[in-house]
């Protein structure tokens, strides 16, 4: 686990260093460049069913209502 | 360089920020979306209409509503007393004295009584949640949030609140705190049930106060990909026990259904990594590795992947497929003959070791330049034999 977040950080400190400028973003603003690919309804909907039939969760927001899942 | 020449430059650098941010997209639109999920063995079927609004009120203040209903209707896989089955096949849940909880929980009886199967149910849950994103000078984002869910036995009040700041000013990169309170009530029927000593059909209220905490970053690494890392710890404390679900104690000598049992707090943690690359114009990949791990001792891995295709200018196509596997909390076991005088037991499936595997293949056409229309068909599998079919078919409308 520690190496897995250590191997993290370091992606994401090698990143710091790019520089993309606004006007370069054309492809980054793109839909589909979104997590949700610009529904979020279609993410929503899916970590309902994995709330509600597994044992984790986590990761995609702290905003979810919850549930009583039988 | 002339000054009027550089303010014209900023000014063209802020305008592009603006349009090209996938944050700042002024974008009004209404949401209108149902899933439909069938479990096989006539288990738990759901239909869920959603409609939500995002309205940008000015430059700096976007507001966001939904509300939501599912209605569950199917049956709940549990222990339960076969002499105590209603007749009429009415749902055991309904809690009146012609027909209570049909479990004799914490009542001795035969071993030939002891059976597992699907209870009949039928219930509502309603949603309801606003949420108000103001944006300060420097363009860091502050959302707060509150949202309320209603079902039968359960009443979640909500509150969260979110803070978004860029570290440089092209908006390469990005920290994000957010956090999310839920005063949970749980309504629990006493007849019958062990948790209560009363025999009149009242209900008692029990709580959960819980706690998720969120800090992600996230970069953009080139022109065409971006990542994000994300933290996440949450603290439930309170009654986490599933009032639907029984185990079986003393099975070999003198078995006894009653309520499962889980502790009265859980703290789970975890980690996330997200990547996004277009791979051609029209071609993007997404890709996801979630680790986490509580103090139920389970600990569970996802992948996951997406890939958007834009067929035409107005069609695009998706396929998500995703793997997740768990290891079991400390407390589960599924055996009838298992249990004794553990303090905690739970024979729920959820917290049992499983795999499950999913895919789903959708479409997203556009219409018109204001309305798109979406349809994603799923299958989920778990390896203790689950299986559910769903689909979400809804329109985005833009105002």
């Amino acid at each position: 686990m520690r190496s897995l977040i250590s191997l993290s950080l370091l992606l994401f400190l090698g990143g710091c260093s790019v520089k993309v400028s606004p006007w370069q973003k054309g492809t980054l603003a793109k839909d589909t460049m979104r997590e949700d690919g610009g529904n979020p309804y279609r993410t929503k909907f899916n970590e309902h069913i994995f709330i509600s039939k597994e044992g984790a969760k986590g990761g995609g927001g702290v905003s979810g209502g919850g549930c009583g899942c039988r | 360089m002339s000054l009027a020449f550089r303010q014209l430059t900023k000014l063209s650098v802020l305008c592009a920020t603006v349009l090209l941010t996938p944050a700042l997209q002024a974008e009004d639109a209404i949401h209108v979306q149902m899933l439909y999920y069938d479990e096989n063995d006539e288990t738990t079927t759901i239909v869920s209409p959603n409609i939500a609004l995002t309205l940008d009120l000015s430059a700096d203040y976007t507001l966001q509503a939904s509300l939501g209903m599912d209605a569950l209707t199917g049956a709940s896989e549990t222990w339960y007393d076969k002499s105590y089955i209603p007749s009429s096949g009415a749902s055991p849940y309904k809690h009146t004295k012609s027909n209570p909880s049909a479990y004799a929980r914490g009542k001795h009886i035969a071993q030939k009584d002891v059976g597992y199967g699907l209870i009949d149910y039928r219930d509502y849950r309603y949603s309801a949640s606003v949420s108000l994103t103001k944006r300060l000078a420097n363009r860091d984002e502050l959302t707060g949030g509150l949202s309320y869910n209603n079902e039968y036995e359960y009443h979640i009040p909500e509150v969260s609140l979110g803070y978004k700041h860029w570290l440089d000013a092209s908006k390469n990169s990005a920290v994000e705190a957010s956090a999310a309170y839920q005063h949970t009530y749980v309504l629990i029927w006493c007849r019958g049930n062990d948790l209560c000593d009363t025999d009149s059909g009242a209900s008692k209220t029990f709580y959960q106060n819980n706690t998720f905490v969120q800090l992600a970053y996230s970069q953009v690494l080139d022109k065409k990909s971006k990542a994000k890392l994300t933290l996440f710890y949450n603290n439930e404390n309170g009654f986490l026990s599933n009032p639907y679900k029984n185990i079986v104690r003393y099975y070999d000598t003198n078995p006894i259904i009653t309520n499962e049992r889980r502790p009265h707090n859980r703290q789970g943690y975890g980690a996330k990594i997200d990547y996004s690359r277009a791979l051609t114009a029209k071609t993007t990949l997404h890709g996801s590795y979630r680790y986490y791990h509580d103090n139920w001792e389970l600990d569970a891995h996802t992948l996951s992947t997406t890939l958007f295709h834009e067929y035409t200018s107005k069609l695009t196509l998706q396929t998500t497929l995703r793997y997740y596997t768990q290891s079991s909390a400390s407390f589960y076991s599924g055996r009838k003959d298992y249990f004794t005088d553990e303090k905690y037991a739970s024979s729920d499936f959820r917290l049992g070791d499983l795999k499950s595997y999913y895919i789903q293949g959708g479409i997203d056409y556009r219409f018109r330049k204001d309305l798109t229309q979406n349809f994603y068909l799923s299958y989920y599998r778990q390896d203790n034999g689950l299986k559910a079919v769903s689909f979400i078919i809804g329109q985005k409308y833009l105002f």
